[in-house]
């Protein structure tokens, strides 16, 4: 592995670390965060079910003492009725030392008035932290406060026994003792629920600060990683950007190069050739002495008027622009027509071709340069495919379709098989044939010059019968 | 056709001076030929050895003139040329004759009144068509 690989390998590996860390940091918030709230809704429903209790427990003890005062059995029975609730939540926490059935501690804590919500929270609180110092502590309290409820109802089994009582000095001891023992538990109940709240609070004001910590700890390490993270992509990001900056200048560069090369080339190849040519003319000035040497000044001339033909075609393709023509302008297309067919009037008579007009649009908003190549181009194609068989016609028009100002070019020549070869027609030939007729330039620059000026070309031919163009220019 | 009193080829190109000058003798346009082969060798010629206020001097009132050439090209002659006092340059019409047909170069020499944009090379049908249809327009 080159050095190279193994600093790219690295840098990867980073990435992937960090974003390791932040999902694993995220997961273990999420369950951090959902333990800790279970565990403040155990504490919530302990404390809860204590409050009852300890309401419930000194209920009864109320009755218990009315009942030892007047004696009616009406307060004996409210006694019962209110030490069951206490007694039933007793239950239950023997149900869950002793593993009984959840059907059993659900029931006997559902007793014991706890809310069903409350009870799944008791409950899960108990199993998963039965083991830890905080819960055995409070089962420790809650085992004694029941223990202490159990000896209250034992009192007053014993109190409903010794009712009713003699109005003898015996009676009013027995009477005074009752009272002192119910006096005490009910002192000692109040001390082990104080005490058992006491513990319970404790655990709940621990838990918010562990939670307040470790969320604060994770969500850094979070943050970190992710700020690390994104550091790391906007310097990859910067690079990148500073990488294509630089390709782009070297392009621009190359590109600038390329068009100095292609201009000093083709004006290097055309000054001899235009000597050459002119040279020609001058000897075409003197009479030829023999036919041979005639015959071999015309073909110099045919290969010197093909030579340049291509030259100047290259020089076209080579510098053909992508970017819209910027010399835009009002043309009279009627006036810009006739200037080009007066310019090439020999060219177009020699080709036996007539070329007739029917302009809807007369005024175009267009690059000069653009549209006089087009034209040129089209008329050169046209005359270039035209059927020996007959008189070329070439008809050009103007009218608006689609929104756009069309230009039609049509002709009476060869025609082709559009639909064998699409948009091929548009494409550059792969080389310059000796013959101009199969350089398919024309149309390639046609395309181009529409396209780039926001436009687009659409052709029908028919083999046989011509061909049309049709020129969607511009949105007038 | 027109007839010039004295014209001035500007042009590197030996061959190409030479194919200018033999076809503008041909078309006898003009009394007088003389051949410069950069910017400033032109303007050398048009300020010190004429004498433009001169009746018996060689005052060019035919300019040829190609545009790339090394040293002082043809748009920085233009450019000179028509900075010059009005004397020098009133009255005298410029052909840009040069290989190049590239529409940049034909802009860039739009506004310097310059008679015709030629292609090289010259030929007699191009100069007689020219200065025939100047005759028209005249």
């Amino acid at each position: 592995m080159s050095q190279s690989t193994a600093i790219i390998s690295k840098k990867k590996g980073n990435r992937v670390f960090l974003l390791v860390v932040a999902v694993f940091a995220c997961a273990v918030l999420t369950i951090f965060n959902y333990n800790t709230i279970k565990v403040v809704s155990g504490i919530n429903a302990y404390i809860s079910g204590e409050s009852t209790y300890s309401k419930n427990q000194k209920e009864g003890v109320r009755h218990l003492m009315t009942y030892l005062v007047y004696e009616d059995p009406v307060e004996y029975e409210l006694f019962l009725q209110y030490i069951s609730i206490p007694s039933s939540t007793g239950s239950g926490l023997h149900g869950l030392l002793n593993s009984s059935s959840d059907s059993f501690v659900r029931e006997s804590l559902s007793k014991g008035q706890n809310p069903p919500e409350n009870i799944d929270n008791i409950i899960w609180l108990y199993k998963g932290f039965r083991h830890y110092k905080f819960m055995q502590n409070a089962i420790a309290i809650w085992w004694q406060g029941d223990s202490l409820v159990n000896q209250l109802i034992h009192l007053g089994v014993d109190i409903n026994k010794a009712t009713p009582f003699a109005d003898s000095k015996a009676d009013s001891l027995l009477k005074r003792q009752f009272f002192n023992e119910i006096n005490t538990l009910s002192i000692e109940l109040t001390s082990k629920e104080i005490e058992f709240s006491a513990v319970m609070g404790r655990v709940g004001r621990k838990s918010a600060s562990i939670l307040f910590w470790v969320n604060a700890i994770v969500i850094t390490i979070m943050l970190t990683s992710v700020v690390a993270f994104s550091n790391m992509l906007i310097y990859k990001l910067e690079k990148s950007k500073r990488k294509l900056k630089k390709i782009n200048t070297g392009l621009v560069a190359t590109n600038d190069k390329l068009d100095n090369f292609i201009f000093a080339t083709s004006h290097d190849l055309k000054a001899p050739i235009n000597n050459l040519q002119g040279l020609l003319n001058l000897l075409f000035m003197i009479p030829a002495t023999d036919p041979v040497q005639e015959n071999i000044r015309n073909k110099m001339n045919a290969s010197i008027v093909v030579l340049n033909a291509n030259i100047n075609r290259l020089e076209q393709l080579m510098l053909i622009d992508s970017k819209p023509d910027a010399d835009g302008a009002e043309i009279e297309l009627q006036d810009l027509l006739f200037q080009i067919l007066e310019e090439h009037k020999e060219f177009i008579d020699a080709a036996d071709t007539s070329v007739s007009t029917h302009f809807e649009l007369e005024k175009l908003r267009y690059s000069e340069s653009g549209i006089k190549e087009i034209i040129l181009n089209l008329l050169s194609n046209a005359i270039k495919y035209k059927s020996p068989d007959r008189s070329g016609e070439i008809k050009i028009s103007t009218y608006l379709k689609d929104g756009f100002f069309v230009l039609r070019f049509a002709d009476n020549g060869l025609g082709m098989d559009v639909s064998l070869h699409g948009d091929q027609i548009f494409g550059l030939s792969k080389r310059f044939h000796k013959d101009l007729s199969g350089s398919g330039v024309e149309l390639y620059l046609v395309k181009k010059i529409v396209e780039r000026n926001g436009g687009m070309i659409k052709a029908q031919s028919e083999i046989g019968v011509g061909t049309i163009f049709e020129l969607f220019l511009q949105k007038p | 056709m027109k007839k010039f009193k004295s014209t001035l080829i500007i042009d590197d190109d030996p061959i190409s001076c030479f194919i200018n000058q033999k076809i503008i003798e041909r078309t006898e346009l003009t009394q007088h030929i003389a051949v410069v082969h950069n910017g400033a060798e032109a303007l050398e010629y048009i300020v010190k050895d004429v004498s433009a206020n001169s009746e018996t001097g060689n005052k060019p009132d035919l300019i040829f003139l190609d545009l790339n050439m090394p040293g002082m090209d043809g748009f920085e002659f233009l450019q000179k040329y028509k900075a010059l006092e009005r004397n020098y340059w009133e009255n005298v019409e410029i052909v840009v004759l040069t290989s190049s047909n590239n529409q940049t170069d034909i802009n860039k020499t739009k506004g310097y009144n310059v008679m015709a944009y030629l292609t090289k090379p010259l030929t007699v049908e191009s100069l007689n068509s020219l200065f025939k249809q100047e005759d028209n327009r005249q």
